[in-house]
């Protein structure tokens, strides 16, 4: 007859393998899965999911930026009180700008065009956006990962990653050079963005 | 009972953490302040643990980044190891949940009794719970032009929302004051950044609504928010903790 001690020396080391199984699956499973979904959806030009999702973290301070410029035409630009409202620095003309080398910084790649999504409905009379003033620069969203072409002398195999990856970078490029001068509101996509999901959606 | 406490001294760290960032966004000096940056979190966030570990700063920013053991909701409230900083940073994400739905509430309550907008629906969850829910195209229709915080019900509701923040940050006595015949009148004086603070919180969930057309808005009096407890609740043990410290040494 074995002891009783052996017994539940064995029970516990069942018990120990099932729970470190279900560890595993739920860390590295779950984990393995998310990575690579949120890859997929970046390679395909489709926002990301976590934006407009769950709590606000630190990656909505750039929205935040934004919405200070955009506010900045639109309510008034003195310390009075209005209709209950009084802003302490509403005659500051500074008010909306977060630091003058961050909006330098910010304009830079602004030129460089944001990531196509597929069906972007044709200009409709959607909700109205403001106009970016002259001396406001809109910051742009995080840019989509890239990969880094191949170095040189690798052959690129038709149909490959590598290859799309080089024809992307290609229009980019011709992009580039037409539309160097003027920035684009980022407004705009956005809007154009949630009217054809909208449209979709309908 | 103390060594119980001190093994939990991230618990500690997350309560000051969140009233330095509380302050932070109240006595914010310019409106690029309200929103804090991440700088600020980590600087308010090593002061914290420095003044909580009674270590140096460089002690301090090396046991942050070192794993700790701590008590966690999901395995069935066991223990797991975090990288303490972590652990801490979530405090950040807890209040900015906290003042998106504070902000959120008390907007659609007040265009709800406004306008009539959206309705009242039982919570499928729960019998108690009412949830107000705006449909898709309201949404849409207070975006329109910026209606949530430029026409005369919006205008009223987002400064209503605004009010309610303010409340949330600790704010109301030095923000908020009443004025004319029989306190009647509020005035909200404020950084232009507490307003855009307010009106993108409101405006990026109504746009989220308009994609899953479904606004839920819940309302329910008395309940605890997610970033007071346990936080907040642990706040007077520390100080019980700090001074009898003080007394012994």
């Amino acid at each position: 007859m074995p002891d009783t001690d052996s017994i539940v020396i064995f029970a516990a080391l069942v018990l120990l393998q099932l729970v470190c199984y279900w560890w595993w699956l739920s860390v590295n499973g779950l984990g393995l899965i998310l990575k690579v979904r949120s890859y997929l959806r970046v390679r395909a030009g489709l926002p990301p999911v976590t934006v407009g999702h769950g709590v606000l973290n630190q990656g909505h301070r750039f929205l935040y930026e934004r919405e200070l410029l955009l506010l900045h035409a639109v309510l008034p630009k003195d310390a009075v009180v209005h209709d209950g409202l009084q802003l302490l620095d509403g005659a500051n003309g500074r008010r909306h700008l977060v630091d003058a080398d961050v909006a330098v910084v910010a304009a830079a790649p602004a030129a460089a065009p944001v990531p196509t999504f597929p069906a972007v409905a044709p200009a409709a009379p959607g909700p109205a956006l403001l106009e970016p003033r002259a001396d406001a620069i809109l910051p742009t969203p995080p840019q989509a990962v890239r990969l880094a072409p191949l170095p040189d002398g690798v052959p690129v195999l038709p149909g490959s990653q590598a290859a799309r990856e080089a024809e992307r970078q290609r229009q980019d490029a011709v992009v580039d050079n037409e539309e160097d001068e003027e920035i684009h509101p980022v407004s705009d996509d956005y809007a154009a963005q949630w009217r054809a999901y909208y449209a979709a959606r309908r | 009972m103390h060594c119980l406490l001190t093994l939990f001294w991230p618990l500690f760290e997350q309560a000051l953490l969140l009233e330095a960032l509380v302050s932070e966004i109240r006595m914010a000096s310019t409106s690029a302040e309200v929103y804090p940056s991440a700088a600020t979190i980590n600087a308010q966030m090593l002061s914290a643990a420095a003044r909580v570990m009674k270590t140096s700063e460089s002690d301090t920013m090396e046991k942050l980044q070192q794993k700790v053991m701590l008590p966690v909701r999901k395995p069935a409230k066991g223990m797991a190891l975090f990288v303490a900083h972590h652990y801490l940073k979530r405090v950040f994400g807890h209040l900015n949940g906290s003042l998106t739905s504070v902000a959120v509430a008390a907007f659609v309550k007040h265009i709800h009794e406004q306008k009539g907008m959206g309705s009242w629906s039982s919570s499928p969850t729960s019998s108690t719970r009412r949830v107000l829910k705006l449909s898709g195209d309201k949404c849409a229709e207070l975006l329109q032009d910026d209606a949530f915080f430029t026409d005369a019900h919006g205008r009223l509701a987002i400064l209503e929302a605004l009010a309610k923040v303010i409340e949330e940050i600790e704010g109301t006595s030095s923000m908020v004051t009443w004025s004319g015949p029989n306190k009647a009148s509020r005035v909200i004086r404020c950084l232009y950044g507490h307003f855009a603070n307010v009106s993108f919180r409101v405006s990026l969930r109504f746009l989220r609504c308009m994609s899953t057309r479904a606004c839920q808005c819940s309302v329910v009096a008395g309940v605890l928010l997610s970033w007071q407890a346990p936080a907040r609740c642990l706040l007077p043990f520390h100080i019980t903790r700090t001074v009898t410290l003080r007394a012994r040494y």
